[in-house]
């Protein structure tokens, strides 16, 4: 009887290996096509694959998901430029899905290389990108994260690039900008997340070095069904602290569900308000009571762009040919195509790591894109040291994020 | 202290809870299925009012919308029953199995909405996987008809709420139907050998717990900001909670629980955080610690009971006699 | 072409870690009937324990500052990231020490805890334990020395010092490999043991159990802490070949990831946890090389992977719902009474139809 169930319990176990062999053995006969070998139809393009972690689904997938028609976009550019130059690469992207979790991510990352992929694009947050930091470092894996900027991994000599400016340098700025503004006594509230929590310790150090301070700090969980008592706690601190205003980091979902909260509380309403550009481009946040709200707080946001920048706005209008709105990173989803894509081109489509990390520094010194200028530090992150200024408005009868400003070298031009 | 808005705030969540607790804890008792899938009925209520405000041009009436999001619920608890549960029953499953199974269902209703969501975005160009809130039309009338100035998802709250549980109430303990219900919750068996129709009652009980949860959705949508996909997995959290305490039987200890769940979140942090300078990152963790330390102290006795351990020292002396 | 053999090593080394995890839990739910929803407890807290182990007690050890150069800044992941290259006997050694400590203060977790949660009775234990998990995730969001948020990262494996990747990916393999050969051997040997049997009965019958005689609280905290520290074990073996922590990691879901492994594979039969923790890793990871071959117009061909995986666990769950290697009927090897069982119908040859 056992030697019948051992032999059944064999076999399953046989089978199962055997269909995972011939469905892997298909899949990466396929790949194999796809990646290496010249097409028998068009024997002179060689297909590269650039591969791509992003999440489209979980808490953060309403930014990610306006970053697939970007990445799209940008490929398409990319295949423009090779065939212009008359070159034989066609690229192609290779999008996974990563939920905004660290473990999927690194899953993702082992998936394209083991499919002969060397450069992935994404993925999206700092804590992700930790976790796939050791398989990079392994295996000289090149990483182009656009939209991380925790300076924890700024780190020299490894395989990770980001194209996001330093939070050091934007939280300094807008640290300039409140005390400009006659602001002198702040309460920062903000996601425990590791970009915001950045901002705020760096903002933290900057404020207070010229001369103003942070009279409390108030720090909310992501990923809450609704955030209305984190806004009563806020407003009771804002009534009794009596600050000159408040300073808040947070993202589309949650942004908008406080901002909605807090355009009903009165000790809110007589306070200024403060913000980054972690929810800029975010719809959600686009409905009358909060455009009220941002008009009657005075709010000020800042983000990092050039001064002057037409390719940001002529990206805006072709990504709608794609479907696509910005959201928050997505001009540095992008660049970070574009400068994989010219770094693969100059190095005539190599996969060698080596190579390629050269190639990407050599492109970023003389890439502009609509982040601006992709000149990367000796970190490999991305240089920035100017910043827009904005708030919410209705413009036409309809609400939109507006520039009111800019940042430069401590230089501050407010527009109206 | 601003204690109104975490006064509203727990007064909406209690209504918002109550609805979704009671459905599961109705579903448990009656087919003693733990559902996992149960998250999908409140994130698919909350997106049929989306899409339907979308669609509507944002003049939504909340009948409209509550008809629209109960049939839809409904619908996807009947076709789980159907499709995955008693199949399932049919074969001798435990209720491990059952719970896997609904979780397998889960996946595939979660990612199905981000499809219909990224393709509606594409159609539309309208972001759908975080949307503002949605206001009723036919509540802003009234309101204005009567000169009412609170805020829209308090009266919302208070009617829809009202409405289900007293409709609730009656169909359980005022008509045949529920009497038959409770028979089959009681004793399936028995219940059967008396003639009620099992596998009807069964479809019926899944169809009232899909669509009552879903209506907790509606209510979300008009409360909340943003709604995203994952408001169900939020949610639910809570709602698993408030059954446990009610010991996954008693429906006036589950709708109990979910207020004072829903008080705790918000009252009782917000002296906290006040007063003691507690962080908010910490509110989930006091949540489950009430939750823990109730189960701890005084253990249900319902339908997850077991062994009462309390009493394992007297139940030794006996054993060991003199 | 994929590369075979580095899909395999990652793959093998996920698979061999979720199973350590699947097979205890078939001791605890399947074997013992402690339905422990929060795996992720115990799995979490060993990671952190090995974090903490392989990064501030090396850094101690080797002179630096640990206030300085702490695991979740530049400063410390580039030191630690040297020493993993250049110090391999020290390296080598802490690993395995943290590997000790994670499975006895995990396990010593374990044990305290089961005591006030086996007061609540069977169908609580689960809601329980989950509530310990989000508590620990809270914790370790609000405690600096663990990296709050950031978490901690640059935790090194204990064979980068090996030039070639690969050659380090397979003896960290090798390692994740012994240790769940060991855990399934250990468990096996108890699922046919005398304890085996008693656990089982506590299982079906905790009162009939206790009026036996037997000493069910006893019994079930020391399964528990056997079960616990090998979740720790696991959970160091995941944080040292992932490299870094962070409380994202330990969220609910793992467990029910868990859970399904065991269903699948057959809750009672280490087995069967086995076959469900490969089947449902390969599954996910071979349909991630799909994606791009479905491609997609209107939607991200990606949604598509777990709608697939849902359907692939409902369908095995329909067709077999004790899973696709159900619990053996126990061995009798006394020949009169299986002679006297047999006599009287009682010895069958399939599965048991009552044992989930």
């Amino acid at each position: 009887m056992e030697l019948i169930t051992n032999t059944r319990f064999m076999l399953i176990i046989a089978s199962t290996l055997l269909i995972g062999i011939v469905i892997g053995y298909t899949i990466g006969y396929y790949m194999g096509q796809t990646t290496v070998q010249t097409t028998q139809t068009t024997p002179i393009q060689r297909k590269y694959i650039l591969g791509v972690s992003i999440a489209l689904s979980g808490p953060i997938s309403s930014i990610c998901v306006q970053w697939e028609p970007v990445v799209r976009m940008a490929i398409d550019d990319l295949n423009n430029i090779s065939r212009s130059m008359g070159l034989n690469l066609v690229f192609e992207p290779y999008i996974l899905d990563d939920k905004g979790s660290p473990e999927e991510a690194l899953k993702n990352a082992q998936t394209f290389y083991a499919a002969g992929i060397r450069i992935m694009i994404g993925p999206p947050l700092s804590s992700q990108l930790k976790a796939i930091k050791a398989f990079s470092d392994a295996n000289k894996f090149i990483i182009i994260a656009p939209c991380s900027n925790s300076p924890t991994l700024a780190i020299p000599g490894d395989y990770i690039f980001r194209t996001q400016p330093s939070a050091i340098a934007e939280s300094e700025a807008l640290a300039v900008l409140a005390i400009r503004e006659n602001i002198r006594s702040i309460i920062s509230f903000h996601i425990d997340d590791e970009f915001c929590n950045v901002f705020s310790k760096y903002f933290k150090d900057s404020f207070e070095k010229r001369g103003g301070r942070i009279v409390h700090e108030i720090v909310y969980s992501p990923g809450q069904a609704d955030y209305g008592t984190d806004v009563a706690t806020l407003a009771s601190f804002a009534r009794s602290l009596t600050p000159d205003a408040i300073l808040y980091c947070g993202y589309g979902t949650d942004g908008a569900n406080i901002l909605s909260h807090a355009a009903e509380e009165p000790a809110l309403r007589a306070t200024r308000w403060l913000v980054v550009e972690s929810f800029y481009g975010a719809s959600e946040v686009l409905v009358p009571k909060i455009i009220e709200f941002a008009q009657q707080v005075r709010m000020i946001g800042i983000r990092p762009a050039p001064l002057v920048n037409p390719l940001y706005d002529e990206f805006v209008n072709r990504l709608r040919n794609y479907g696509g709105t910005p959201t928050y990173c997505s001009e540095n989803v992008y660049d970070a195509v574009m400068i994989a894509g010219l770094a693969v081109l100059r190095t005539g489509g190599s996969t060698d790591p080596d190579e390629l990390r050269e190639a990407i520094v050599q492109v970023a010194k003389t890439y502009y894109g609509p982040g601006g200028w992709g000149l990367l530090d000796e970190n490999g992150d991305r240089v920035q040291a100017a910043f827009k200024l904005w708030t919410l408005s209705m413009v036409n009868g309809t609400p939109q994020y507006v520039d009111i400003g800019y940042i430069s070298d401590s230089t501050i031009v407010m527009e109206s | 202290m601003e204690i109104a808005r975490a006064l509203i705030c727990s007064y909406v969540f209690s209504w918002i809870y109550i609805l979704s607790s009671i459905p599961l804890t109705l579903s448990y008792r009656t087919t003693k299925v733990f559902n996992f899938a149960h998250p999908v009925f409140i994130t698919y209520g909350a997106y049929v009012a989306i899409f339907l405000n979308e669609f509507l041009n944002k003049n939504t009436p909340l009948f409209i919308a509550a008809l629209f999001s109960f049939t839809t619920g409904g619908l996807i608890g009947v076709l789980n029953y159907l499709l995955i549960i008693r199949p399932l029953h049919q074969r001798g499953a435990s209720p491990n199995v059952h719970m896997i199974a609904t979780m397998g269902a889960w996946f595939v209703y979660q990612y199905a909405l981000y499809i219909i969501c990224q393709v509606l975005m594409k159609l539309r160009g309208a972001s759908f996987l975080s949307y503002p809130s949605v206001e009723y039309v036919d509540i802003s009338y009234i309101q204005r008809a009567i000169g009412l100035n609170t805020p829209q998802y308090i009266v919302t709250s208070t009617t829809l709420g009202l409405v289900v549980i007293l409709s609730l109430y009656v169909l359980l303990n005022k008509t045949m139907l529920g009497f038959a219900m409770r028979g089959i919750a009681d004793n399936q068996i028995l219940a059967t050998l008396c003639g009620i129709p099992r596998d009807k009652l069964m479809a019926l009980t899944w169809f009232l717990t899909g669509g009552i949860t879903a209506l907790s959705g509606i209510l979300w949508v008009n409360f909340s900001g943003s709604t995203t996909p994952e408001i169900g997995l939020h949610v639910v959290v809570i709602n698993f909670a408030a059954a446990f305490i009610g010991g996954l039987s008693s429906l006036l200890v589950t709708a109990l629980a979910s207020a004072a769940l829903a008080l705790t979140e918000n009252i009782v942090f917000l002296f906290l955080s006040y007063h003691l300078g507690l962080q908010p990152t910490i509110r989930l963790a006091i949540v489950f610690g009430v939750v823990f330390t109730i189960l701890v102290i005084r253990p249900p006795l319902g339908a997850g009971g077991g062994l009462p351990y309390r009493f394992r020292t007297r139940i030794g002396r006996k054993v060991a006699g003199p | 072409m994929i590369d075979v053999l580095s899909f395999a090593i990652h793959w093998l080394t996920y698979f061999t870690i979720y199973a350590i995890l699947a097979i205890t839990l078939v001791l605890e739910a399947g074997i013992s009937g402690i339905t422990n929803f929060g795996k992720v407890a115990f799995f979490g807290l060993g990671a952190y324990i090995g974090a903490v182990v392989n990064t501030y007690t090396l850094l101690a050890l080797l002179g630096y500052d640990v206030n300085t150069y702490t695991p979740f800044t530049a400063q410390g992941v580039s030191v630690l990231s040297k020493i993993a290259a250049s110090e391999p006997i020290i390296v080598i050694m802490i690993f395995f020490m943290s590997l000790a400590i994670s499975f006895v203060i995990t396990g010593l977790f374990g044990r305290l805890l089961i005591y006030p949660v086996i007061r609540v009775g069977a169908g609580f234990v689960g809601f329980t334990l989950l509530s310990v998990g989000e508590i620990l995730r809270a914790i370790y969001m609000n405690t600096h020395f663990l990296g709050g948020t950031y978490g901690m990262f640059g935790i090194p494996q204990p064979f980068t010092w090996l030039r070639s990747p690969v050659l380090s990916a397979l003896c960290y393999l090798a390692v994740t490999f012994s240790i769940f050969l060991s855990a399934y051997i250990l468990v096996s040997r108890i699922h046919e043991s005398p304890l085996g049997r008693v656990l089982r009965a506590i299982r079906d019958d905790d009162v009939a159990a206790l009026f036996l005689g037997k000493d069910v609280p006893r019994i079930k905290s020391s399964v528990f802490f056997l079960t616990s520290g090998l979740s720790g074990v696991a959970g160091a073996l995941y944080a040292c070949y992932v490299g870094s922590v962070n409380p994202q990691m330990f969220v609910v879901l793992v467990t029910f990831n868990v859970w399904a492994m065991i269903i699948i594979g057959g809750s009672s039969s280490p087995m069967g946890a086995v076959l469900g923790a490969a089947l449902l890793s390969l599954v996910d990871r071979l349909l991630q090389y799909a994606t791009p071959v479905i491609g997609g117009v209107l939607f991200s061909a990606d949604y598509l992977r777990p709608i697939f995986i849902g359907c692939i666990m409902i369908a095995i769950l329909v067709k077999k719902p004790m899973g696709l290697l159900p619990e053996k009927p126990p061995k009798i090897t006394a020949g009169f009474l299986r002679k006297a069982l047999e006599e009287i119908g009682e010895v069958n040859e399939g599965g048991c139809d009552t044992c989930d």
